[in-house]
């Protein structure tokens, strides 16, 4: 019986484990389930056994865009990646970046009234997205409400939010994790290129931008668990840009959190702040104009 | 003991399989938690969970903002049990407090850097593909 689920269990789990929600934590299971009987006993026995310890979440660039729109940020053309850049992009690593980028660029103009500026972004994203293969697994509906919706900011924003959300569970669900990352890392790059510029006109994008240590942190480690030679050297660019947030000052001071059950809401009190200087400031915004140059030229 | 042990082994990875199939709708199902108000982080979050083994996921909750987080496993809503903890691990919340909340909202003041870790209701599940989803309001 022993010799049959050594047989049985890779060919039962091949096809949906590969199809299907195939993610590290499922291939430790199949690995798992076909090694021995007395590791799988193990397993229903262990206690409190952490999976996959390397789930990250990254800022989405679309909270930047309403904090400038709170901040009233003024427009800057210049900033946006220009939408004749698409054309240089020919493989699936710049067309994932890029997608990321452009998709950053839209949650930006969304703040602003230029209804042919918007479309023409969000047709650079969904020619992206078809060249990804993503485009075809998106809810038409999704895609024909970006041209009723353009000039209404709110919706604006959550199509955008919903487009990438629908990207990023199709490509998931497909194993194509390092498109889904690579994606989230071009969003990411340029949300702060443009949080950069920001701080010149607000100084609450200062600390914005300090805050955002953690999340190139993610940003590493997600990059690192891909093994193309343009990734690695990209999560190489991230971890020297790590390097500089790892030097600011982050003060926290737990604050008990007060829970209203009937509304389903806990209020976070928690305190802190981050200290950013100037100097620290210009460097992290030099190497992220690089990363981000690299990315779009 | 032997044969039981193997069948034990046999329904692990056939439940595991089973769970796998059943991500998609999972994932759809739980998408409604996240209401008109909340927009989309962008991103799709999921582990395969078996047993009393645990989901980490690392997020940052800026400072200003609600933010909604969305926990479903199985197609009926409370099968997963969420928990939130700051970087110092203290606990700031676990849903198992509230009957398993399929989704919960936080309001936060200063910018934190948080875990959640998911499991699931040993008492309801074995196991199952855990989502997480999280929206922020405007």
């Amino acid at each position: 019986m022993k010799r049959i689920i050594y047989i049985l269990a890779p060919a039962m789990l091949s096809v949906p484990l590969l199809t299907g929600c195939a993610d590290d934590a499922a291939q430790n299971a199949q690995d798992e389930s076909a090694v021995t009987v007395d590791e799988a006993q193990n397993a229903v026995t262990s206690s409190l056994v952490k999976i996959d310890s390397e789930i990250f979440s990254l800022p989405s660039p679309i909270q930047t865009a309403i904090l400038m729109h709170k901040k009233e940020i003024s427009y800057r053309e210049e900033l946006l990646n220009p939408l004749a850049n698409e054309k240089k992009y020919i493989n699936q690593y710049q067309k994932s970046l890029n997608m990321g980028v452009y998709g950053a660029d839209l949650a930006y103009l969304s703040n602003f009234n230029n209804s042919q500026k918007k479309l023409d972004y969000f047709k650079v994203v969904e020619s992206l997205a078809t060249d990804l293969d993503i485009r075809n697994n998106i809810d038409q509906s999704l895609i024909d409400r970006f041209a009723k919706n353009i000039d209404v900011q709110d919706s604006l924003y959550k199509l955008n939010a919903d487009l990438f959300k629908a990207g990023d569970k199709y490509l998931k669900q497909n194993d194509e994790d390092e498109v889904a990352t690579l994606i989230l890392a071009g969003g990411w790059v340029e949300a702060l290129y443009l949080a950069i510029d920001a701080a010149d006109q607000d100084d609450s994008f200062k600390t914005r931008i300090g805050e955002q240590g953690f999340a190139v942190n993610s940003l590493v480690n997600l990059l690192k668990k891909h093994d193309s030679p343009q990734t690695i050297e990209l999560a190489g660019k991230m971890a020297e840009l790590s390097k500089q947030f790892e030097g600011l000052v982050i003060n926290y001071a737990y604050v008990k959190p007060i829970t209203d059950a009937a509304d389903k809401v806990t209020y976070l009190n928690s305190k802190s702040n981050v200290q950013i200087s100037e100097e620290q400031l210009a460097e992290i915004a030099r190497q992220v104009t690089e990363i981000r140059k690299s990315i779009t030229q | 003991m032997k044969n039981f042990l193997t069948l034990a082994a046999f329904f692990a990875v056939l439940s595991i399989q089973t769970a796998t199939a059943q991500c998609d709708e999972i994932a759809d199902q739980c998408e409604m938690n996240l209401a008109k108000e909340y927009i989309s982080d962008g991103q799709f979050y999921r582990a395969l969970l078996y047993n009393d083994q645990v989901a980490e996921f690392e997020l940052s909750l800026f400072g200003g903002n609600t933010y909604r987080i969305a926990a479903c496993s199985g197609m009926d809503s409370g099968n997963l049990v969420f928990r939130l903890y700051d970087q110092e691990h203290n606990l700031l919340f676990t849903s198992s407090d509230f009957s398993n909340a399929p989704y919960w909202d936080f309001v936060v003041e200063n910018t934190m850097q948080c875990t959640i870790e998911a499991q699931l209701d040993l008492n309801k599940q074995q196991s199952g593909c855990a989502v997480l989803l999280i929206g922020f309001k405007k």
